[in-house]
């Protein structure tokens, strides 16, 4: 018996669990104290964040928070560790493909866009010194922290929920979960799927997690037309536009869910290249073709228990 | 009647010069080497380039070591059970036991947000 709690914030669905159902609330409001910060510090909708501030900048200096300037960090790191494939200088080209608004709003935007091939400026402009709290970027250039910022919420808000309650945690941040604490007996049963609200009983494979972090990247959702053209929100920094489909969604476990969420990215935008990679860096992965068909990768576990 | 020839100071001169052109371009030839050498040497002990390591990568393949800026550090898991030699610019692997074994119910679904 495990405690649960779900609300919606960063725009998307958020799901706390306790080993201990009594300390559900502690943990609970653990996780929606730094996610509020989260979304102050890095969202790209809101006028008033300080990433909007930090685009608005104009190519100075700029000093952040502690907080912005660790989630930059790490989305630097992700970028060089998949080399440039999850990029967060992708602000401009996720406008220009029409996502330029909060996900609900963009539904109702069908007035055709002109869709033009052009690389992103690329994350190694983004001048981070993280001991003084100064960032700078060149004029123009705005960032995306999107999934990374994801995922750096689920690691530290779980691991703030663990240290609040005083027992293992999951935090499941739209579909992107990390692990704190001690695990339940025999782990975290999960459902792994291509949609995160598709509810448990969707098709998909049921296993079962302990530590560390599970990303799930999808081009199945946040999907939207304009003027007849069908786009996703996984933008290939090498075109700036929505990566070519080869895998509908890549789940992945790693030793963080920024870590995860990175290589599921990344996966989506490599296509068939993720194989060798993920398998190279030791990473257990589940990736479904646009078909439907299901390959794995390392230690993934056998497809025995698929819905 | 056999006279030993004497070089003038002027082609004295020359010929030492010309030595001291040879022993330059010898020199220079034997650093350029020790250069490759303990680049080489150096390129292979470099943290996460090592064979035996997660974190090993190789010539041509998507993900490689070759950024320089950005932080490395923030934001990282400290407590990862890996070997501190590997690369932190890695994507690391779960740790041990990642995967369990429970049969229960589903309480979580990861999934496309």
């Amino acid at each position: 018996m495990v405690g649960a709690a779900e609300f919606r914030a960063l725009g998307t669905g958020v799901r706390v669990l306790t080993t201990r159902p009594d300390r559900l609330e502690p943990a609970r409001a653990a996780v929606e104290r730094h996610l509020d910060a989260i979304d102050l510090a890095c969202s790209r909708f809101r006028d008033d964040s300080e990433l909007a501030r930090l685009s608005r900048a104009g190519g100075g200096a700029t000093p952040v928070s502690p907080l912005l300037a660790s989630v930059l960090a790490a989305s630097l790191r992700v970028a060089r560790a998949t080399d440039g494939a999850v990029d967060p200088t992708v602000g401009v080209a996720m406008r220009s493909i029409g996502y330029d608004r909060d996900f609900g709003l963009l539904l109702e935007q069908e007035a055709p866009i002109a869709l033009v091939a052009r690389p992103v400026p690329g994350w190694r402009r983004i001048e981070l010194d993280a001991a003084r709290g100064l960032v700078r970027l060149p004029e123009g250039l705005e960032l995306d922290l999107g999934s990374t910022a994801k995922a750096y919420a689920a690691d530290q808000s779980a691991a703030a929920a663990a240290g609040a309650a005083g027992c293992g945690v999951l935090v499941s941040l739209g579909g992107d979960l990390a692990m704190a604490g001690e695990a339940p007996e025999g782990g975290w049963t999960v459902l792994v799927t291509d949609d995160h609200a598709a509810g448990f009983d969707a098709p998909g494979q049921v296993i079962s997690v302990t530590a560390g972090g599970l990303a799930t990247s999808s081009t199945t959702v946040r999907r939207w037309r304009r003027g007849g053209v069908e786009l996703h929100h996984i933008v290939d920094p090498a075109t700036g536009l929505p990566a070519a489909a080869c895998w509908r969604t890549v789940s992945v476990g790693a030793t963080t869910c920024v870590d995860a969420n990175a290589a599921a990215t990344a996966s989506i935008v490599w296509g068939e290249r993720a194989l060798d990679w993920l398998d190279r860096h030791r990473l257990p992965a589940r990736l479904v073709r646009t078909d439907g068909e299901v390959v794995t990768v390392g230690d993934w576990p056998a497809e025995a228990s698929t819905l | 009647m056999l006279q030993r020839y004497v070089p003038s100071p002027v082609e004295q001169r020359d010929r030492a010069l010309a030595r001291v052109r040879s022993w330059t371009w010898g020199f220079a030839l034997i650093a350029a080497g020790l250069v490759g050498l303990f680049s080489i040497l150096a390129a292979s002990t470099f943290p996460g380039r090592s064979s035996g390591t997660p974190g090993s990568s190789s010539a041509g393949q998507p993900a490689q070591d070759r950024g320089t800026s950005g932080d490395d550090s923030a934001g990282q898991d400290q407590s990862s059970q890996h070997s501190s030699s590997i690369d932190s610019s890695q994507v690391q692997g779960p740790p041990t036991g990642f995967f369990g074994n429970s049969g229960g119910r589903v309480s979580a679904v990861s999934g496309g947000s």
